[in-house]
């Protein structure tokens, strides 16, 4: 049996608003997949074919449609809408369709007319019954595990999978190597414990290592993009540093590079001196900071609070002092951001002397706490999938009209990029931004 | 033992406190609250489980911490977790 796993295709900023090229002197980068295919695939039974077809690069086509016995077909909002029109070309093949990852999880009676199978929730506990299923035409409408996948059983992902997709048009610079799984705060803008639960699972350092290996031996670096290895919760923080230790010492081994860290003012800006010296000799040179879901942030640029402007310039300043550049990304229309959001951001980048940023516009995206409040208020205005990819406004802010809104998104990328043209003549990784 | 480990913990705690806030190790009581007599922000708190957890290699969940209000309570739930046999 041969299974065809699809990532759809989804909207980047810069095809949203393609005036963004002439604005951003940097690479319009395409990132790799994230590792949820590659994790389900790994589990798949040996007997069995696995195939990878990244609709970004090879899009599916109506007169041209992939050969397979079982499609799985795993995404996000953004990728939602496409994910459903593929859905719907495959279903001619009479072959199942599957589909899972966050949006089927947050939206399942959205996508189930579209497939065969739902996939609610990880699919890693689920994928091995689906894998018997399908050849036995006994396959279910709906798979949802009762717990939370054991981390520790897990295969590592099968990242070859995407390596043997790379060609000359198409190959990413990093990947993601996820350390653990679930979140146990709320941020109103983040789907992690809904999708992943409220208790951090991390995944045994001999997993996280055998995946490393497997993109460094292919000359990769690899992004760590969750935000709670520095938290306390969970032993999260002792086995980060664990791992940055083995990194330290082990990482030239295998030519291991490190390019960013996702954190978040709060978490950055008390954090132990020790942790970040740590950081830095593992060869971390970048912190993807996440702003306009915390306090911090929130106060500091939606309404101008001098304290809270003061912490988020000395977190910038410890990212500084120790050598990891701040890369940051902010998200402009929660409810407490006024119209002179645009100006405090630029403002503060400028007085940082920020290098490298993108911009966001608040995005509820299904399964978040401001996807439930805004559809409670009747605030979504939009529910076309693609555009739920952080450079539309889908809903009515609330101090600041949506047209408003865009507006000020385009035009942070407009200023802050205007006196960094220099940057087209950097080092490639230097001018790398997903836009 | 139990009464050495939960000194060990006001030591270390003490030290964490100091580096953290500037504040003289000699000037905090067991009974102080964390936000309203030392004036440490929610973070900050954040930040001072995370070092003492990492350091007795703990692993603290959100509700293990929820009710902490004084240094004494901190101990106390350390010692707690310590005996029950918690470590991470
Ligand atoms: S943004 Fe980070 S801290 Fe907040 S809920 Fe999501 S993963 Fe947790």
């Amino acid at each position: 049996m041969k299974i065809l796993f699809i990532y759809p295709s989804f909207e980047r900023h810069a095809q949203s608003h393609p005036e963004l090229k002439s604005f951003v002197p940097c690479n319009e980068y395409i990132g790799p997949p994230s590792l949820g295919i590659a994790s389900v695939a790994a589990c798949t039974p040996p007997e069995m074919e696995v195939a990878f077809q990244d609709d970004r690069i090879h899009p599916v086509k109506e007169n041209n449609l992939p050969e397979a016995d079982l499609y799985a077909l795993s995404f996000f909002t953004p990728a939602a809408t496409r994910a459903i029109e593929i859905g719907q070309m495959l279903r001619q093949t009479g072959r199942p369709v599957i589909m899972g990852g966050i949006f089927p999880t947050m939206m399942p009676d959205e996508v189930a007319p579209h497939c065969d199978a739902v996939v609610i929730g990880e699919g890693e506990p689920v994928w091995p019954q689906i894998c018997q299923d399908v050849p036995r035409g006994n396959l279910k409408p709906r798979y949802q595990a009762d717990a939370p996948a054991d981390l520790a059983a897990l295969p590592p992902p099968l990242v070859n999978l995407y390596l043997q997709a790379e060609n000359d048009s198409f190959s990413p610079d990093d990947y993601p190597l996820q350390l653990s799984r679930g979140c146990p705060f709320a941020c109103t803008s983040c789907v992690v414990p809904s999708v992943m639960g409220r208790k951090i699972r991390h995944f045994p350092l001999e997993t996280v290592w055998a995946t490393l290996t497997e993109f460094s031996k292919a000359g990769k670096i690899c992004s760590l993009t969750e935000d709670t290895s520095f938290m306390f919760v969970s032993g999260a923080r002792r086995r980060f540093r664990t791992f940055l230790k083995k990194l330290i010492e082990s990482g030239p081994e295998i030519n291991a590079r490190l390019s960013y860290i996702g954190t978040s003012m709060p978490l950055l800006i008390n954090v132990d001196e020790a942790i970040l010296v740590e950081a830095r000799n593992a060869g971390i040179g970048r912190f993807y900071l996440v702003c306009g879901f915390d306090p911090i942030t929130q106060e500091a640029f939606g309404q101008g609070d001098r304290n809270a402007t003061l912490k988020a310039e000395e977190c910038i300043k410890r990212c500084h002092e120790f050598g990891i550049e701040p890369y940051i990304s902010i998200l402009v229309g929660n409810d407490g951001d006024d119209e002179g959001i645009f100006d405090r951001v630029l403002e503060f980048t400028q007085k940082t002397k920020i290098q490298i940023a993108e911009f966001a516009v608040a995005t509820p995206y299904p399964g978040t706490p401001s996807w439930k409040r805004l559809l409670y208020q009747d605030r979504i205005i939009d529910r076309t999938w693609e555009r739920y990819n952080d450079a539309n406004v889908v809903f009515r802010p609330a101090q600041m009209s949506p047209e408003r809104l865009q507006e000020g998104y385009l035009t942070l990328w407009r200023e802050f990029y205007q006196d960094k043209q220099h940057l087209k003549d950097a080092e490639k990784n230097k001018r790398t931004v997903q836009f | 033992m139990s009464e050495t480990i939960e000194e060990q913990f006001r030591i270390d705690l003490l030290d964490i406190l100091s580096k953290l806030v500037g504040l003289e190790p000699d000037k905090i009581k067991n009974a102080d609250r964390l936000r309203e007599d030392l004036g440490l922000d929610s973070l900050q708190s954040m930040e001072l489980l995370s070092r003492i957890s990492d350091k007795y290699e703990l692993d603290l969940e959100v509700e293990d911490v929820m009710n902490v209000v004084t240094v004494d309570d901190v101990i106390k739930q350390l010692a707690e977790l310590l005996r029950s046999g918690k470590p991470g």
